[in-house]
């Protein structure tokens, strides 16, 4: 459950950083990006992405943590450019849901 | 000098991967299917029993033990393989009394499944299972394995070379994460290409390295024979891979103690997935009782997954530590990383999709080709047979092996059960049916195959679940019902694999009809003539559409 937990959270961080990007902050949210936005936005994702980083070794160890890790992002990549491309609207509700819901269900397992 | 260079790079980047892409295909998709072996291997045997968790561990292995007692009551080694997460099978095997001096492991072991909802030997039928599939992606089939192994080898170089050149002619990497923009011909394969090839860098740089890593006794035989004796390996590998010697029997007997609350103390110790159990002289006095559970970690793989007790007093043993030296270390952290040995069952869904991403990163490639040339040819002049070699040949491979592999699930279940050596005959009809698949598109004019073969395709996979539930007992409601979720799943995947092909074919089938609804944004594109119907060209439609559609 801590893997769901992390690669929704990654996706959360990609999601993030995708709004940081004028052209897909325009797909996602049909609204032009705000220029003095783009350095905080980006600033979190990154920031998310290297606290998943440091709970995966934390949690799976480091040899283990690292190679979930790239593995997750390789996976959570490839839905996030999929619904960008198709389903935009979709992208910041499910980052906001799911790393809740499976935050929840590995807490309370 | 700078523009040279990664123009350099990108012509060897397009020759490298052309030239073996076909042959990579197939290590990437076989090797992906590899990662569920064993849940395959259980779907090709429908005798043995559905999952179910009526049987506790400690009656499973109770069970195995008294079989083992009245099969082998001599050997000097006994295995058990309890149903756990993947490997839902209750296995006993041990070691036959004239070990032969094969170094393969498992080649001196009597195995033997069991039923345990009959309390009977199983009698399954005779498959190649999963595991023909997984060892076809490093050795290939028909042929002696140094061969295939050597070929694999270079192909794998192949590989590395593409991945790097890749990566030096692509300054992107960052952007490619985000970006694919659907529906403009050549421009979307690009993306494509990029987008699978960028997120799962990390993947296919580990997976291509390691595997070559694999093979180092055979690609480095020269270093090996320079120094060590070259009839006799043995010592090489003892170096490398230092083992517990197991205790020699004393030939005194001894009553072993119950197994069953030793299992209840290593479970404490290694939680509930144990899989593993070894018992090395049982009845013996020098009885030594082993429980393993999956590998856990990626360094110092045999300390921690294992717990050990004296099989007569009952009392735990310390494992000494082993000293491997660094080499074989690192080459078993490698090991581990491309087999996933570590991973759990969301693990595995990752490493399998990740794999499906490295297939695809070939499949876009190979049709990036076709589609780039292609305006080339739709303007100026009649196509080279080149270009029409690799067009069919791309088809003929990249729908053509999976419709291969869904002949082998279907052969599994219709070859007649008393066929003699009927594993290896599952096995003909997959390559066999490849061979015709890659003929196909020679046969066929250049606007039809590829919607021809899609559909093909999506039956064979519907075909399967449909044959398999009217062959055996395991249909999926059957299974769902059962929560057998691992053949529940297999027959779904078949199912949506058929519907997605049966979609690409859609999709492709109606781009060729109406060609120009969406004109693709190319660079090209002004000099364009409208397309028309008896073109040649417009069966690359294929070419134009998403790489969803073919995954």
């Amino acid at each position: 459950m801590a893997i769901i937990f992390l690669s929704c959270l990654t996706f959360s961080a990609l999601v993030i950083l995708s709004l940081s990007m004028t052209k897909h902050h325009q797909q996602i949210r049909n609204k032009k990006l705000e220029k003095h936005l783009t350095s905080p936005i980006r600033r979190t994702g990154w920031i998310l992405m290297t606290l998943v980083i440091i709970m995966a070794i934390y949690i799976l160890g480091f040899g283990v943590g690292l190679a979930i890790f790239f593995n997750a992002l390789a996976v959570v990549a490839f839905i996030h450019v999929w619904l960008l491309s198709y389903a935009p609207k979709y992208l910041v509700p499910l980052a906001i849901i799911m790393p809740i819901i499976s935050g929840i269900s590995w807490a309370t397992n | 000098m700078k523009g040279a260079f990664r123009r350099s790079m990108g012509w060897l980047h397009t020759w490298t991967g052309l030239a073996l892409g076909w042959l990579l295909f197939f290590v990437f998709v076989t090797g992906t299917v590899g990662y569920f072996d064993t849940e395959i291997d259980r779907w090709m045997q429908p005798e043995l029993p559905l999952q179910n968790d009526k049987l506790s561990q400690e009656q499973l292995l109770d069970m195995a033990l008294a079989h083992l007692e009245e099969q082998a009551s001599w050997s000097k080694e006994w295995q058990i393989t309890l149903p756990e997460d993947r490997y839902q099978t209750l296995g006993i095997a041990w070691k036959k009394a004239k070990p032969n001096n094969s170094m393969r492991h498992g080649g001196s072991r009597e195995k033997k499944l069991i039923n345990y909802e009959t309390n009977e030997i199983a009698d399954p039928r005779d498959t190649a299972g999963g595991q023909a599939l997984y060892r076809m992606h490093y050795r290939l089939h028909y042929m002696p394995s140094i061969i295939a192994f050597w070929i694999v080898g270079l192909a794998t170089m192949f590989m590395l070379l593409a991945i790097v050149t890749g990566i030096i002619i692509h300054i992107r990497i960052f952007k490619d994460f985000f970006t694919f923009r659907p529906k403009q011909g050549a421009k979307s394969w690009l993306d494509a290409h990029s987008v699978v090839s960028v997120i799962a860098l990390p993947f296919h740089l580990m997976i291509t390295y390691s595997g070559l890593v694999f093979f180092v006794f055979t690609f480095m035989g020269a270093v090996i024979i320079a120094n060590y004796d070259v009839n006799d390996i043995k010592d090489l590998r003892k170096e490398a891979f230092p083992r517990h010697t197991p205790l020699d029997p004393t030939g005194v007997d001894a009553t072993m103690v119950n197994l069953a609350p030793l299992l209840a103390d290593a479970r404490k110790q290694l939680g509930n997935n144990i899989y593993r159990v070894t018992i090395f002289n049982p009845n013996d006095e020098n009885a030594v009782v082993s429980f393993r559970r999956p590998n856990t970690t990626l360094f110092g793989r045999d300390d921690i997954d294992e717990v050990q007790f004296d099989g007569v007093s009952g009392s735990q043993l310390q494992i000494a530590p082993l000293n491997k030296p660094v080499a074989p270390q690192v080459r078993s952290v490698l090991l581990g990383l491309h087999e996933g040995h570590f991973a759990g069952i969301v693990m595995r869904w990752f490493y399998f999709i990740a794999g499906i991403l490295g297939s695809m990163m070939i499949a876009t490639g190979m049709l990036l080709w076709v589609e780039k040339r292609r305006f080339k040819y739709e303007n100026k002049q009649e196509p080279t047979k080149g270009y029409l070699l690799v067009h069919r040949l791309n088809a003929g491979t990249i729908v053509g092996l999976p419709m291969a592999i869904a002949v082998y699930f279907l052969a599994n279940r219709l070859l007649p059960i008393e066929l003699l050596d009927r594993g290896s005959w599952e096995i003909n009809a997959l390559f066999i049916s490849l061979g015709l698949f890659i003929i196909y598109p020679f046969l066929r004019p250049l606007n039809k195959f590829w919607v021809e073969m899609l559909i093909g395709a999506g039956l064979l996979f519907f075909a399967v679940p449909i044959v398999n539930g009217l062959t055996t007992n395991n249909h999926i409601i059957a299974t769902a019902l059962a929560q057998d979720w691992t053949l529940f799943t297999f027959d779904l995947l078949m199912i949506l694999f058929g519907a997605k092909f049966i979609f690409a074919a859609i999709r492709v089938h109606k781009r060729q009809q109406h060609p120009n609804h969406k004109k693709p944004k190319h660079i090209t594109r002004k000099k364009r003539p409208a397309r028309h119907k008896s073109t040649p060209a417009t069966g690359d439609a294929i070419a134009t559409r998403t790489p969803h559609e073919l995954s």
